[in-house]
């Protein structure tokens, strides 16, 4: 089900609850006399119910949808709405905050951070009286909308977003589901092996402090193990909104599409430089935040994200893509031709795959920090590869080369280091490499 | 003319209450666009600073930055060689990040200034989870200094509901208007409309009342010219202290005389 999409140079932002009322029919034939036809407004939850179950779609001047919506069919435009939770305090009423389980979100809120580091305190998804308060405004809001939608009204598409919570730092606090990570151990005692731990129970050992100590024995472990679970239980979300809200609140009429946040792997196809993902978490708006479960820094995220603002500040300088692999199998990833991988001694299978793809492909990949050698099951990588490199000597040390299938993979000799002048040294050794693929 | 929406506020004894915006001042919040546009008007456009920014031993952000343009840094900038360089450090107390609210109060300071000059509110608010320093002293002792002087600005600004502050820098101006309720700040921001309204109505016309007409509130303008501080010599830190405490001298409690636009080439 689905309306066409308008071209992204017809489409733009009008926060009807930003405007005065009196101001919307001129600013709608303005946005309409510069060549666009479809606008994308939010509908926050937080404005429009000040007080729990009390929703104000009429009341307040601003705050009239069907004035709304009648106003923007009548210069002839269309809109996308964009529901759900967004890195906007508009986003929650006032009593959301005041229930139990709290998700932690990293990196900048939108209008809210001064930058730098923090953690913001919002509403939890799991949190059963949100969820149930925000089934009830959608259907309130429905009821409405539905009398808006294509094609009698000008609502072309619906989104609802829950990409906020790909990046909650608190999922698996009180109790939350561990089904994944009891299935992919079977037995703590499996579980206990591969960390070097001694727990009794998956609960304990994925609570607040149970993880802070799987931080400290293995940190690109455990935040793996965490991302992933993380993830199961926001599919489950998403299944549950599908199931029980979605066809029943909007009809058929409108696009109606979900957003998990995630992103797409057809951007990596442009990027050169390209990351191991697991320290790394994105945030909606764009930004990247290390992975700190519950909030505790471990050094090895830390030094992942420093690489990634220093390789992105770079090759934005540059005009060089910058991206990350597929965490987990199953996604696709075609990647550049060239790519330089930033990675340590772990690689997921997910990625792996992807990378033995490329190479399959005719690809090739430098790794300036050695070859990962360990996957999320503590197995060797099996890179097929034998004993000795091809040494070629660059301006700043030795590279090793190796054909795998139809691409090369090369490796530095030496440490490379992070110290200021490592862009110009990948940057070296990435001509090197280049000379002797194509001799030039 | 119409009414805005509920806004939530926190009244003296720190319970959230709404109160309803008048439409005619309905500026959206400062974006972190129009603090950029600010801090350049202010005269920080190449004013240079490196932050380090670490928790439990472990550095998370370390930065260079020159006016807005900031590049990020791999390691601790102090081991560079010969480094004596504005600087701020601000570390996390504990093994753990700041947990912040979503909705929380800012100081003023904090709503005016980008990162990372808004850190250093922490600072002198004497907040525990952080440990901000800087160096050199001087720079430190002139930050305070600033920070005195804007806390007297806010003073006299609560004094009034409304009040446009009209910055002037070198090359360029921005208005910002701030809506105070029973001396308690509920707004700031700015739009195109405003600055707008302000040339159009403060170009041709030297009554200030008409500022007062438009709002239909008793409003203070509060022209805050850099222009005239700025060939002191001396960094943009103390020029603005300068020019902060002159504009307090001069506005007092009356409303600015007109003349002070023409001055300002309105």
């Amino acid at each position: 089900m689905g309306s066409p999409e308008a071209p992204e140079g017809q489409r733009i932002n009008f926060e009807y609850s930003e405007t005065a009322l009196a101001d919307w029919s001129d600013k709608l034939r303005t946005i309409k006399y510069e060549g666009h036809n479809t606008i994308r407004s939010h509908v926050f939850w937080g404005v429009h119910e000040q007080l729990r179950s009390i929703w104000d779609f009429s009341r307040s001047p601003n705050l009239r949808l069907e004035k709304f919506f009648s106003a923007v069919q009548k210069e002839g435009l269309c809109i996308d709405l964009l529901l759900g939770f967004f890195s906007d305090r508009r986003t929650f009423p006032l009593w959301t905050f005041e229930t139990e389980k709290q998700a932690l979100i990293g990196g900048i809120m939108q209008e809210e951070g001064n930058g730098g580091f923090s953690l913001v305190e919002v509403p939890s998804i799991h949190e059963k009286t949100l969820w149930n308060g925000f089934l009830a405004f959608l259907e309130e809001l429905g009821s409405i909308v539905s009398l808006y939608q294509f094609p009698e009204g000008p609502i072309r598409n619906i989104e609802v977003h829950f990409g906020m919570y790909c990046s909650d730092l608190n999922a698996l606090s009180g109790g939350s589901g561990l089904e994944a990570l009891r299935a992919r151990y079977k037995l703590v005692e499996r579980m206990n092996r591969v960390y070097q731990t001694a727990f009794k129970d998956f609960d304990f050992a994925f609570s607040e402090r149970g993880m802070k100590l799987l931080t400290n024995k293995r940190p690109w472990l455990s935040c793996y193990d965490y991302r992933m679970q993380r993830d199961q239980l926001l599919d489950s979300v998403i299944e549950r909104f599908q199931r029980e809200a979605l066809g029943r609140i909007f009809s058929s009429g409108s696009g109606i599409s979900i957003f998990k946040g995630r992103k797409k792997g057809a951007a990596v196809s442009k990027c050169a430089v390209v990351f191991e993902p697991v320290f790394l978490e994105s945030s909606v708006s764009g930004k990247c935040f290390p992975c700190f479960p519950y909030g505790y820094v471990n050094a090895p995220a830390a030094n992942a994200f420093r690489l990634w603002e220093y390789f992105k500040f770079h090759c934005s300088k540059n005009e060089i893509g910058l991206g990350s692999l597929p965490l987990f199998e199953g996604d696709s990833c075609p990647l550049n031709e060239w790519i330089t991988l930033i990675c340590g001694p772990y690689l997921s299978r997910g990625s792996f795959r992807c990378l033995v793809t490329h190479l399959e492909g005719g690809g090739h990949i430098f790794f300036p920090f050695g070859l990962p050698k360990y996957d999320e099951y503590m197995d060797c990588l099996d890179w097929g590869l034998k004993a000795n490199f091809i040494q070629y000597l660059a301006d700043f040390g030795r590279v090793g080369q190796q054909k795998k299938s139809e691409g090369t993979i090369w490796v530095t000799s030496d440490n490379v280091g992070l110290t200021e002048d490592l862009w110009e040294r990948v940057r070296f050794f990435h001509s090197t490499m280049k000379e002797v693929v194509f001799g030039r | 003319m119409g009414e805005g929406p509920l806004l939530p506020f926190n009244d003296e004894r720190g319970c959230v209450r709404k109160m309803k915006s008048i439409s005619k001042y309905f500026t959206p919040p400062l974006m972190s666009g129009d603090r950029d546009r600010l801090y350049e008007c202010l005269g920080f456009g190449e004013f240079s600073l490196w932050l380090l920014e670490s928790c439990d031993g472990v550095i998370l952000h370390s930065r260079k930055y020159i006016g807005l343009t900031e590049e990020p840094l791999l390691g601790d900038p102090r081991s560079l060689k010969g480094f004596h360089h504005p600087f701020i450090s601000c570390e996390f107390l504990g093994e753990r990040l700041k947990k912040s609210p979503l909705i929380s109060e800012k100081t003023l300071w904090e709503e005016l200034f980008p990162f990372p000059i808004s850190l250093l509110a922490s600072a002198l608010t004497n907040k525990t989870e952080l440990r901000v320093e800087m160096t050199p002293v001087g720079l430190w002792i002139d930050f305070k200094r600033l920070w005195e002087v804007l806390t007297l600005f806010e003073a006299r600004l609560a004094n009034s509901e409304l009040n446009l502050l009209w910055v002037q820098g070198k090359n360029a101006g921005i208005p910002i208007l701030f809506h105070y309720v029973r001396r308690k700040r509920v707004r700031l921001g700015t739009s195109k409309e405003l600055e707008e309204t302000g040339e159009r109505h403060l170009k041709n016309s030297s009554d200030i009342q008409q500022l007062t007409d438009l709002f239909r509130v008793r409003t203070i303008f509060y022209p805050l010219d850099l222009r005239s501080v700025a060939s002191c010599d001396g960094p943009p830190v103390r020029n603005l202290t300068r020019a902060l405490e002159g504009l307090l001298q001069k506005s007092g409690t009356q409303e600015v005389s007109p003349c002070s636009f023409q001055e300002l080439g309105l």
